[in-house]
């Protein structure tokens, strides 16, 4: 099959659509098709450590006979139709469709990017009733199903099984996802409810669409750690602890103006310069102009502008001391007195967060790290990269959990951590901590050299981490 | 037959989350004896720049993309409306979020490739918003366990359409959508 994306509608949406489906593979490009600027050519050289069936599927389907074209349109595109009885216009929002279109040969896939202007997609859940999540690379790997039955030949025999077949492939990527699987014989959907299915507390403190830093949060994310190998069972582990507190918290963010206000400026925002610092310290720049250039996913201002004026000191020292305590003696969180009000409605957040071993280490440490320079008063944000740097090899070292199942086999943990180098340029000490910490947490669930695959994959050796000058990052060009 | 259902004036506001998108809330109220369900989720939108004239429908629409020549749908999904129910003589607000731009494809124009003519459509001023909106006795969204095609079927032809045109003005702030 060609993949082909149509250059007008939303193709950004399109290709970041694609890019979550194949997992976040850096091998996920588009070309120029001679002769035709209306639409782009995908190509895909898959990372040989991406095993997730999406991506295969992708792949598989890539390899095929064939011409689909992918087409993503803002909500409330309507489409006019030319027919006996005169012109009509009619709509796909909330939805997705697949055709073939006979005057130029190929199968078209059309949807609904907009996610019903942003009030989201359900679909109907396992127990026949609940609402849950549609979001767009999901509508369209289910449609590149039907595109892909159509092309194979293999179209179900009546509207509904093709339907169930569609939706029992979409299901696998909705377990890839971490998202609730659909109810295969209840093909209904529509706009509202739903749920995000990302980052709830993130979207609740933004609340509009339009800024929701949630977007660029998740093409940061799946630029550094991408859904397959050592990133995507790191992620899926830490994502679960925050599952297991966020969706509380942001039910309450969202019938509660004073808390949304306080997490947003104390805990969401802070959390994204820290995030922007690290991003800018490790991600590769050929990563960035992949992930973040192609995927249009525009940096929330909270990052573009850091607070021009520092936060009030009673502020900062109080989100400092709150935050000291959530890291050393959660059970004290509470018997803090005089504290800012806004600081208060945030405690219950920081203390669930503190529960889980992963969230601590992802959220409240860095969280904490940001408002211990608060606390010294001046430009946070203009201290925050060194900071970061100084930090970052004891914090990788001090990682609670790597692999939830480590490979079985070298060769493939050795894939897995080049392609952590492909993306990130860890500096010798990073590498050398995350060795070791590697080592540390998996040398006796595998039986195999850990060590060796390591310095296989082309980590830094420990012995040479003396004989090196350690200031920062390993060059562009190198990998250590 | 008088109108089932009573449309008054659209307001047209800013939305309050920071987008250039633009709220239209109108009242409709069940003008007959019975309880109404009414479809809440606005479809297709088009604005007609001439006649400053925003058209909305409130209900499935009215053919099918199968209807097409040279078109032949292998998958469509139902979407089940949001529904509001009125009992006799009560009200209640529509609500539509309009961007600052729309966007029309026409499928059987040329785009010069394989790619799609998609043409955008500013919005400027609504002096009024022309409406189809879908009623029925019993619930919309109450649909068995039938093909897709069926209840994309039964959406279209099991409520009645109440068409009307109503006269927008706008306000600088309104309530957040």
């Amino acid at each position: 099959m060609t993949y082909r994306i149509d250059q007008s509608g939303t193709p950004a949406t399109v290709f970041a659509n694609l890019f979550t489906i194949v997992s976040q593979d850096l091998g996920l490009g588009t070309a120029n098709v001679a002769g035709d600027a209306t639409v782009q050519a995908v190509n895909y050289n898959k990372d040989p450590a991406n095993t997730t069936a999406t991506a295969q599927r992708v792949l598989d389907e890539i390899n095929d006979p064939g011409t689909v074209v992918a087409t993503g349109l803002p909500s409330g595109t309507t489409i006019t139709l030319h027919l006996d009885t005169g012109d009509t216009s009619i709509d796909i929002t909330g939805n997705g469709v697949t055709f073939h279109d006979r005057l130029a040969n190929v199968i078209r896939v059309l949807y609904d990017t907009g996610q019903c202007n942003g009030s989201g997609i359900f679909a109907i859940g396992l127990d026949g009733h609940t609402h849950i999540p549609f979001p767009n690379p999901v509508i369209l790997y289910h449609e590149m199903s039907h595109a892909f039955h159509q092309l194979r030949g293999t179209v179900a025999a009546t509207s509904a099984l093709e339907e169930q077949a569609a939706e029992t492939d979409e299901n696998v990527m909705r377990d890839q996802l971490g998202l609730p699987e659909r109810l295969t014989t209840d093909h209904t959907g529509g706009c509202g409810g739903g749920g995000s299915g990302g980052c709830l507390v993130v979207t609740a403190a933004y609340r509009s669409e339009v800024e929701n830093p949630a977007r660029w949060l998740h093409a940061v994310r799946g630029a550094m750690l991408p859904r397959y190998g050592l990133g995507g069972q790191l992620f899926s582990q830490a994502y679960a602890q925050y599952l297991e507190f966020s969706a509380d918290i942001a039910a309450s963010m969202r019938v509660n103006d004073e808390l949304r206000a306080a997490v947003r400026s104390l805990v969401v925002d802070p959390l994204l310069q820290v995030y922007a610092a690290a991003a800018a310290r490790w991600l590769r720049t050929s990563v960035v102009q992949h992930a973040a250039g192609q995927l249009d996913r525009p940096m929330p201002a909270a990052v573009r502008h850091p607070a021009l004026t520092p936060p009030a000191p009673e502020l900062a020292s109080a989100m400092a001391a709150i935050l000291h305590s959530a890291l050393t003696s959660p059970g004290s969180l509470r018997a803090h007195r005089d504290i800012p009000d806004a600081v208060r409605r945030v405690i219950p957040l920081i203390a669930a967060g503190s529960i889980g071993q992963l969230t601590r280490w992802a959220l409240v440490e860095p969280l904490a790290l940001y408002w211990e320079l608060g606390a010294e008063g001046g430009d946070i944000a203009g201290r925050l990269p060194a900071a970061v740097a100084q930090r970052s090899a004891d914090w990788l070292g001090r990682a609670p959990t790597l692999y939830r199942n480590p490979p079985s086999d070298p060769a493939r943990l050795a894939d897995d951590l080049r392609a952590v180098l492909v993306r990130m340029r860890l500096s010798d000490e990073e590498q050398i901590a995350l060795s070791r910490r590697l080592v540390e947490l998996h040398s006796r669930h595998v039986d195999y050299d850990l060590s060796a695959a390591i310095r296989q994959a082309g980590f830094v050796h420990v012995a040479h981490i003396e004989a090196r000058s350690v200031s920062g990052p390993s060059s562009e060009g190198g990998a250590g | 037959m008088p109108d089932e259902l009573e449309i008054g004036v659209a307001r047209v506001h800013p939305a309050q989350d920071g987008s250039d998108d633009r709220i239209v809330t109108f009242q409709v109220t069940n003008a007959t004896g019975n309880r109404l369900h009414v479809w809440a989720t606005p479809r297709a939108i088009t604005y007609d720049a001439g006649s400053k004239t925003l058209n909305v429908r409130f209900a499935e629409n009215p053919v099918a993309l199968d209807d097409v020549p040279d078109i032949d749908v292998i998958s469509t999904h139902p979407r089940l409306p949001a529904e509001t129910v009125l009992e006799h003589g009560q009200s209640a607000p529509l609500q539509l979020r309009v961007p600052p731009t729309l966007h029309t494809v026409d499928l059987g124009a040329p785009s010069g490739g394989l790619g799609l003519a998609v043409a955008d459509v500013p919005v400027a001023d609504i002096d009024r918003v022309n409406l189809e909106i879908a009623v029925s006795d019993t619930s919309l969204s109450d649909i068995g366990d039938q093909p897709p095609e069926a209840i994309i079927h039964q959406l279209r032809t099991q409520p009645r359409i109440v068409a009307g045109t109503v006269d927008a003005t706008s306000q600088e702030s309104g309530e957040t959508s």
